[in-house]
This record gives C-alpha cells, sequence and structure tokens, in this order.
C-alpha cells in the first residue's frame, strides 16, 4: 500500500529550475531517504509534499487524500521537521509539546516523546538555553506530538557532531518501530544506508535512481577493490603481481614497493589464487581488504560527478 | 468544541509565559513609563505655573521622516516651537542670544536617524534641557517604532494626550500621556509579534500543522489586553496616589482606541495568514493594508 505518491512534481524559482521532474511512491511503514548534495531540490520537494509550496506542475496524493480537497486531514496525518526548525526561544520543550498537542486530536504522551528524543533532563530549560543537538532533537519531538502516520526529517543531522548523529539514528530506528512511515533527506551517504528501506537519490532537481540501497550498490560494475601488503621484501609483491597478472579476472593492478591494489570481478577466486601461491613461496601476507561499495560510488556511477558532501 | 477550549487555553498560556520571561516587555511596558513619569512628576511637583520651553526647530533637508517628528514636536504641549529654520547656525545664533532653550535638528534623509539637540553650554545641566531631551527621545523612541512597521497605533494613541482638556495640571498630563504611552508601547514591545514570527519562521512551522490561526490570534489580543490593563493599573495607582493626579482618562475611550489601533492592524494580519497560502503574499498584503 502506499502512503504518498507523488508524480511529476516540478518548481521553479525565477529561472532557477529547483526541482524538474520527480516522481516515487512510499509505502507504510518504510523509512524513505532523499539524498544529494545541497542545492539538489530536496527541500523544495519535502515542503511542496507537505503543503507548504504548491508545486508548478504535478500531483501529490496521500493515499485518497490531497492538498486541494483534504488540507486539514493531510495535516492531521502528518508530523514534519523542517529543515531549519522555527521554535519559541522562551518556551521549554515541555511547553511546546503541550502547546503542539492542542493542535491535534489525538497525541502521543509527553514523557514518552521526550524519552524518545532524550530530552526529558532538558524538558524544563527554554529553547534559547538549549544546544543545537537538543534543538533538533525537540523539532523531531514536536514532529511526532500529534501521533503521525508519516514524518518528514529535512536534514535533521546536518550540523550535528558524530556522538548526536548517532542518538538521532536510534531515534528514528525507534520511530521506525512504531511503524511509522518516515520520509527523510540527508546529504550524508552512510546515513542513507544505514537508516533507509530506499534511497532516491536526487542531483540538481532530478531524480537519479531510486532503489534499496544494498541493491544500488550490487547495480555497480562488478569490478572490486583488493588491497593487500607484504612483510619483508618487495619481491614478494613483485612475484605475486606476475602471478596475478595472469589471472583473466583481474583487469588492473597497481604496486606500490610492498603494496597492492588489484581490481577484480571475483575477489574471493583471486585471492584463492594469490594465498596458494604465497603459501608454496612462504611469503607473509601482512594486511589485506577488499574496499566496500557505498552509496558514493553509486552517486559517481550514475552522474560521473565526485560526491561533494 | 473542547480541543477548540484546550488550543486558546494553551495558547493563552504560551503568550503569559512569553510576555512574562521577556524582560524587553516589562521594561518598555512597565518599569520605563513608571520611571518617566517619576521623573517627570518630580522636575515639576513644585511648579504651579505652566511649564513651557521655547524651542527652535531646524529642518535643513525636509524629508518624510523629519517632516514626522517635527509634527510630533508641534503636538507637544510642553514644547513651544518659536521658530522654523533651515540652518543649524541660525539655530545655533539664537541659543546663544538665549531666544530660545534648546534647538532641535532634525534628520537630513530618511535613512539618518539621528535627531541632534542643541542647548546652550550653561543650561546643559539644567532642568529645561533635561525635560526637552526627555521628551526628544521619547519621540525618537516612537518615531524608531513606526519605522519597525507599526504606525497605526502610535498615531492615534498620541491624539488622546493632546485632546484632553486644556486646563490639565502637569501631574494629569503626564499622568494620562504616559498612560497612553505605555498602552502603545506595550501593544509593540516585548510580547509575540506577528512580523518576529515571521521573520524566524514560527508562522510557517504553525502552518505545518493543523492549527487554527485565528485563536492564536485572539489570544495574543487577550494577552495585549490583559498586559495593557496591568499597564493602566500600575501607572495610574502610581500617579493618583504619589503625586495627588487626577486621572483623566475615559476607560471606554481607552478601550476603543485599544481596540481600533492595535486590534485591526494586528487581526487584519491574523486573518490573512490564515488564508494565505505563501509567506510572500501575506507580507505583500499586510503592508499594502498598512498604509
Ligand atoms: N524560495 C526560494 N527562492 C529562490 N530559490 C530557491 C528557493 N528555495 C530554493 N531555491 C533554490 O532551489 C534549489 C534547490 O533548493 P533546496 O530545495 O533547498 O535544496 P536542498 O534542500 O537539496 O539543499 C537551490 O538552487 C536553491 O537555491
Ligand atoms: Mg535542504
Amino acid at each position: 500500500m502506499h502512503v504518498l505518491e507523488v508524480n511529476h512534481l516540478k518548481k521553479s524559482f525565477g529561472a532557477v529550475q529547483a526541482v524538474k521532474n520527480v516522481s516515487f511512491q512510499v509505502k507504510q511503514g518504510e523509512v524513505f531517504t532523499i539524498i544529494g548534495p545541497n542545492g539538489a531540490g530536496k527541500t523544495t520537494t519535502l515542503e511542496m509534499i507537505e503543503g507548504l509550496v504548491p508545486p508548478d506542475q504535478g500531483d501529490i496524493t496521500f493515499g485518497e487524500l490531497n492538498w486541494k480537497k483534504n488540507g486539514e486531514a493531510i495535516k492531521k496525518k502528518i508530523g514534519v521537521q523542517p529543515q531549519l526548525s522555527a521554535m519559541f526561544d522562551l518556551l521549554t520543550p515541555s511547553e511546546h509539546l503541550q502547546l503542539f498537542a492542542s493542535f491535534y486530536d489525538k497525541n502521543r504522551p509527553e514523557e514518552e516523546i521526550l524519552k524518545t528524543v532524550n530530552l526529558t533532563e532538558h524538558k524544563d530549560k527554554q529553547v534559547r538555553n538549549l544546544s543545537g543537538g537538543q534543538r533538533q532533537r525537540l523539532a523531531i519531538g514536536l514532529a511526532m506530538i500529534g501521533d503521525p502516520e508519516i514524518i518528514f526529517l529535512d536534514e535533521p543531522t546536518t550540523g550535528l557532531d558524530p556522538q548526536a548523529r548517532r542518538n538521532l539514528w536510534d531515534i528514528i530506528l525507534r520511530l521506525k518501530h512504531l511503524d511509522k512511515t518516515i520520509i527523510l533527506t540527508t546529504h550524508y551517504m552512510d546515513e542513507a544506508e544505514q537508516l533507509s528501506d530506499r534511497v532516491c537519490i536526487i542531483d540538481q532537481g532530478e531524480i537519479v535512481t531510486t532503489d534499496q540501497p544494498d541493491a544500488l550498490i550490487k547495480r555497480l560494475t562488478v569490478e572490486r577493490e583488493v588491497r593487500l601488503s607484504f612483510l619483508g621484501h618487495e619481491e614478494a609483491a613483485i612475484d605475486s603481481e606476475k602471478i596475478l597478472n595472469k589471472l583473466s579476472v583481474v583487469s588492473h593492478i597497481d604496486r606500490d614497493s610492498t603494496e597492492l591494489k588489484i581490481w577484480t570481478e571475483d575477489p574471493e577466486y583471486t585471492l584463492l589464487e594469490l594465498f596458494n601461491y604465497t603459501k608454496q613461496q612462504n611469503y607473509q601476507v601482512d594486511q589485506i581488504s577488499i574496499r566496500e561499495m557505498s552509496l558514493e560510488d553509486v552517486f559517481i556511477e550514475f552522474t560521473g560527478k565526485e560526491w561533494r558532501d | 468544541m473542547a480541543r477548540l477550549m484546550n488550543q486558546f487555553k494553551q495558547m493563552f498560556l504560551m503568550h503569559l509565559k512569553i510576555t512574562f520571561r521577556e524582560k524587553q516587555a516589562w521594561f518598555w511596558g512597565l518599569f520605563f513609563p513608571v520611571i518617566l513619569m517619576v521623573i517627570f512628576m518630580f522636575i515639576f511637583a513644585d511648579s504651579d505655573d505652566d511649564f513651557e520651553a521655547s524651542v527652535a526647530v531646524v529642518e535643513e533637508n525636509p524629508n518624510e521622516v523629519s517632516t514626522a517628528i517635527s509634527d510630533q514636536i508641534e503636538v507637544i504641549p510642553v514644547l513651544n516651537v518659536d521658530h522654523q529654520l533651515e540652518s543649524q547656525s541660525e539655530a545655533e545664533q539664537l541659543i546663544k542670544d538665549q531666544d530660545v532653550t534648546a534647538a532641535i535638528v532634525l534628520p537630513q534623509s530618511e535613512e539618518d536617524s539621528d535627531v541632534l539637540l542643541l542647548v546652550n553650554a550653561e543650561d546643559e545641566q539644567s532642568t529645561t534641557t533635561q525635560v526637552v531631551s526627555g521628551v526628544l527621545s521619547n519621540i525618537v523612541q516612537q518615531m524608531n517604532l513606526q519605522v519597525v512597521g507599526a504606525s497605526e497605533t502610535y498615531a492615534v494613541d498620541f491624539q488622546t494626550v493632546t485632546t484632553g482638556e486644556h486646563e490639565l495640571s502637569y501631574q494629569d498630563f503626564l499622568l494620562t500621556g504616559l498612560i497612553a504611552l505605555a498602552v502603545a508601547q506595550g501593544g509593540l514591545f516585548g510580547m509575540i509579534d506577528l512580523v518576529d514570527m515571521r521573520r524566524k519562521g514560527l508562522i510557517k512551522r504553525l502552518r505545518m500543522t493543523p492549527v487554527n490561526m485565528s485563536l492564536f490570534g485572539l489570544s495574543d489580543m487577550m494577552m495585549r489586553l490583559l498586559f495593557s490593563v496591568i499597564q493602566i493599573f500600575v501607572l495610574a495607582l502610581i500617579g493618583v496616589f504619589l503625586f495627588n493626579a487626577t486621572l483623566h482618562i475615559n476607560i471606554l475611550g481607552l478601550v476603543v482606541l485599544f481596540i481600533v489601533g492595535a486590534l485591526s492592524f494586528n487581526a487584519i494580519g491574523y486573518f490573512i495568514s490564515s488564508f494565505s497560502k505563501t509567506t510572500e503574499a501575506t507580507w505583500a498584503l499586510r503592508t499594502f493594508l498598512a498604509f
């Protein structure tokens, strides 16, 4: 069942085409991540879906509901954490939650939310005295207070330190366990890989590709990069290089003294052959690694561009 | 219905808390007018005869701001504008000759907000100088508010100061005037200001929720009303009991003034923001309606 369907969204600001032709569907209970560099059109896409920015073209439907006819009903179903969340500096997290709770028919309990976003200890501090991470967590808490079915999080971890980012990942996974549908944007590849059921890579207002993170990675060219280094003399590396070059699965090798970088279509077979040889020759292998393919490689592969964070 | 009541209650509580925690609101709304009143009351406590300072106004380069200020100066009974000059040197000569107590040099252009007060060096510490500069800084203060875009409230309010009976003693004049001033300022300072909320993106944040924006506006007005009542009460208490002033206030008039002035301006704002889809459009409309 699709809880959200977006078809052919377009939005321009003057001469800037922020969103060119964006379509996707989101299933109930999934974490759907929109990832792309700054300026790719993530926020604009979300704001159109959230009913804040009217699209120039395209449709947005939440099941049977659309913004034209069912605006109020949609607002009750969704929770939003905007990229820059404005809050009342002089009110506390607890007071924010109570105020926002009064806007909705149903609520999640305040204590539960404070616990989920780790703010129980700070619930009575005025917002102006909270740290960036604490504010961000409050913003997520506010997105949850009306017990929404769909939660939108716009770059929830941008600008946070690594520890705070991990904490937020936990929060997002907790929301997922509550069976919420989560639509997330980020420009951190590792985050998209860790959290999402599906990712949608967007660049310059256009969707590059959409799929499960591991499926995207599998789609990449089969070649993998294997690195290894030998103990002792260069000899071991030089001899190994000769042997490996004879294998048809190996396309290319770089050698730097005792270190080898091997590009191969079949890392397992390549290593097996290599180890047979090194054992025979009594060469000692020191370190070995196979580079993990990541979404970053997917982005580079699909756009032909460097990924800039 | 119960939900709407709860929503209203929460919003009012929010306004109450914010107002209570906003030191600016207390300072400008209560402390400042009280201090101003106490100072002025003491200055005039012994003088039975009318106090008047004769001043010259220098307007070298008439513009919107300078005209507005000079209009304000003219309606203030304490200041008698005896000379309208076009250059600062003429004014300096008049001061030297002791023809006027002070000269007020108005801003050269709309961007330049400096108002210069010229006085005779020997008089620098005199009561008159202090009164004139006090009044003047108050006007400039008001002008700043106008620049911020809250013109309606002030313009309406100042009239109550001048349309009172002519036989007012200065105590009475001050009391009445300061109350009106405080009410006007209270409506502008400290409390949640729609313009400021929009600037910070709070309106946008609220629009992501099923909030009822008219309730929001209503609770804001209730808070302003409450604050004004407190202001009037405190100022009147101090004025009447400490300085024996008579309260020349038409409560009904003040209520009407409050409603017509502050509310209409804000109400229109709330009304529009609860309808209009985009913030930019709302802004344009609000600005348009303000004139
Ligand atoms: N209100 C606006 N007015 C003009 N240009 C805008 C506006 N909002 C976004 N843009 C432009 O649209 C593009 C996409 O922006 P945005 O959706 O914020 O990207 P992202 O969230 O992916 O960083 C950018 O080039 C940005 O400058
Ligand atoms: Mg963004």
